[in-house]
């Protein structure tokens, strides 16, 4: 199916199998002259063929060889001019893209306006045989970054895009859906930190908060811990405002606080848009996204290591 | 011609054992008649355009002259010290502590090059055009295309001595797969005196697709095709390409600059390999040679096909 795309759609489309059987492109009784086996080298031939143009010698003006020397090679020649790359899928796609990015004239290294997520690294090297790395797939996205913006303009563009949106989406970049409040007058947000995952919804109305079905002074002994969880409230002056439902697992007492603090802050842009801006400057809105760094080997820790030793 | 030549180099202390490129005195009638009839006149035919996004333009080797050459500063080498001694046939001189390419050696290999590949393309050959510098892709892929030839935009070891592993993607068939499902499951000896290369179909996933035995497991591996010539427009940055083709007795065309050693190549063309004009120039020239070739392959073919009673017609693809 690539393929008959590709012939369809490559500049310069060549019959796919050059051979005796299959390159049919000419029919032989269009006219006498090519029935006959000659080709005249009109003056109105001469100024249509590009290569007489160029200044190549026509055929007649060269002498016929009686055997046309033996093709080497036990097949006809690949009908793919990427066929040497070891890496055809990829070089032939890369050829159509630049061919559509310099025909609507975007310079290369100009920064894409409209970006989408296309299919991961992985998925495209499986699916459409192709060898990539790093850079070549960076490539590829940029340039597809480059013409998403035409997907309307031109149908060959949103053909060759369709390609590569990631399974079960469609081209069109769909802007994501703010959360809104629910029938209840109730926002649902999350929040996470470390290992931590909450849920919390928000209503309001006298300042109640409780986690997991307790108060919050008993689910959290220490000061440090709800005060995180109140922060949203002090830095948006909005003290005994809401009731809090919030539910929380993983980590420890200090990472479901930090979710939870971060939870109440999405919840409360959520009820007041205008607030917004305060909780994501203060940095409130943002998932601290730190993790445990891992233990290597060799070493008794992430990153102590063992006693120096000087012989 | 010469004496122009000789005038635009002033300055320039002669090193290699050549004549001097202009006579000391005025030539007389008869020899300057011979040398004229061997200069090639420099025409400007009215071209036309090629597409706006063209990285090469075709050109014949018949409208290339010295002066072609000197204007896409194909004559300018390297520092001195950094020449390779193998080069020393191919410098005219040294000027401000650069070597000087000289450039009727350049037009003359140019030439020769050209030639083969022409011939290379008339016998249905594989030619492949090599460049690996980000600046000169488009210009190899634009001469590949224009020139019915392929190419190659970044060189992966293996690709002519391990063709059947490394050109997996472009022949569809995986030989390491293969050797799996012959161990999973147990393949009876395969009878089949026929190959499956002797199929007509190039793009071999039709024939792959046939099994050869009975078990529908034991494939065959299809033939993969090898360059017949590999030219190759940046030389420094392509030695184990060169290598390969040396190990694989694949003949090489490649543009040598005074840094460079030509004894690996069997087609050099000295001539400076920086200058992006100067290799679209040799890229265009290499590639018209190509399609020529391979535009008279078809016309001997469609003149025999015609003798005979069949309505086949091959055609080139269009530029």
């Amino acid at each position: 199916m690539i393929a008959a795309v590709l012939r369809s759609a490559l500049p310069h489309a060549r019959p796919l199998v050059r051979t005796a059987a299959l390159a049919l492109a000419v029919p032989a009784a269009s006219s006498p002259a090519l029935r006959s086996g000659l080709l005249h080298t009109s003056a109105a031939l001469r100024a249509t063929d590009p290569d007489a143009q160029r200044g190549a010698s026509v055929n007649q003006d060269v002498p016929s060889f009686n055997d046309v020397p033996e093709n080497p090679h036990p097949l006809p020649r690949p009908s793919d001019p990427a066929y040497f790359t070891g890496n055809p899928n990829y070089y032939n796609m890369l050829r159509e893209l630049n061919f559509l990015i310099r025909k609507h004239g975007i310079p290369f290294r100009s920064k894409p306006t409209l970006t989408r997520n296309w299919r991961s690294m992985a998925d495209m090297t499986e699916s459409m045989q192709m060898r990539l790395t790093t850079g070549s797939y960076m490539d590829l996205v940029h340039r597809l970054n480059l013409l998403f913006p035409l997907q309307d303009q031109d149908v060959t563009v949103r053909r060759i895009l369709e390609k590569f949106v990631p399974l079960g989406q469609k081209l069109e970049r769909r802007a994501p859906s703010k959360p809104q409040l629910d029938e209840h007058g109730r926002s649902y947000t999350t929040g996470s930190r470390k290992t931590s995952r909450s849920q919390c919804w928000l209503v309001p109305g006298d300042g109640q908060i409780y986690v997991n079905g307790s108060r919050l002074n008993e689910y959290f002994p220490m000061l440090m811990n709800r005060e995180a969880v109140v922060q949203p409230f002090e830095v948006a002056d909005r003290l005994a405002k809401y009731n809090v439902w919030a539910i929380v697992s993983g980590g420890g007492p200090n990472g479901q606080a930090d979710a939870i603090g971060v939870a109440i802050a999405r919840g409360l842009a959520v009820h007041e848009p205008e607030l917004e801006p305060i909780l994501v400057k203060g940095g409130l809105t943002k998932v601290d996204i730190r993790q445990v760094e891992r233990k290597k080997t060799g070493q008794p820790k992430a990153r102590k290591k063992n006693a120096w030793v000087k012989r | 011609m010469l004496r122009s030549l000789a005038a635009a180099a002033r300055g320039v202390r002669a090193m290699s054992t050549l004549p001097p490129a202009a006579p000391a005195a005025a030539p007389s009638a008869a020899p300057a008649a011979g040398l004229a009839g061997l200069v090639p006149k420099v025409r400007r035919p009215s071209q036309a355009a090629p597409p706006p996004d063209a990285g090469v333009d075709p050109r014949d080797i018949n409208d290339v002259s010295l002066r072609t050459l000197m204007a896409a500063n194909l004559h300018l080498g390297h520092n001195t010290a950094l020449w390779n001694p193998s080069m020393l046939p191919y410098i005219y001189g040294e000027r401000h502590g650069t070597h000087i390419i000289n450039l009727e050696h350049t037009l003359a290999h140019l030439r020769r090059a050209a030639a083969f590949v022409r011939q290379t393309a008339l016998a249905g050959g594989n030619v492949v055009f090599l460049g690996t510098k980000l600046s000169i892709h488009k210009i190899v892929v634009d001469a590949a295309v224009a020139g019915d030839a392929f190419f190659i935009t970044s060189w992966v070891g293996g690709t002519i001595t391990n063709k059947e592993r490394v050109l997996r993607f472009s022949s569809g068939f995986d030989p390491s797969k293969v050797l799996q499902a012959a161990n999973a499951m147990p393949s009876e000896p395969s009878d089949t005196g026929k190959d499956n290369a002797g199929d007509m179909n190039a793009d071999s996933a039709a024939a792959a697709a046939a099994p050869a035995s009975g078990s529908g497991l034991a494939r065959k591996q299809p033939y993969v095709h090898t360059p017949d010539v590999l030219i190759v427009l940046d030389y420094v940055n392509n030695l184990w390409a060169v290598r390969e083709a040396n190990v694989a007795r694949v003949p090489v065309v490649a543009v040598c600059d005074t840094n460079t050693d030509p004894t690996f190549v069997q087609y050099p063309i000295p001539a400076n390999d920086d200058s992006i004009a100067g290799i679209k120039l040799l890229a265009g020239v290499l590639s018209a040679a190509s399609r020529d070739g391979a535009r008279q392959r078809i016309h001997e073919l469609n003149r025999k096909a015609s003798s005979s009673s069949t309505n086949l017609r091959w055609t080139l693809p269009p530029l």
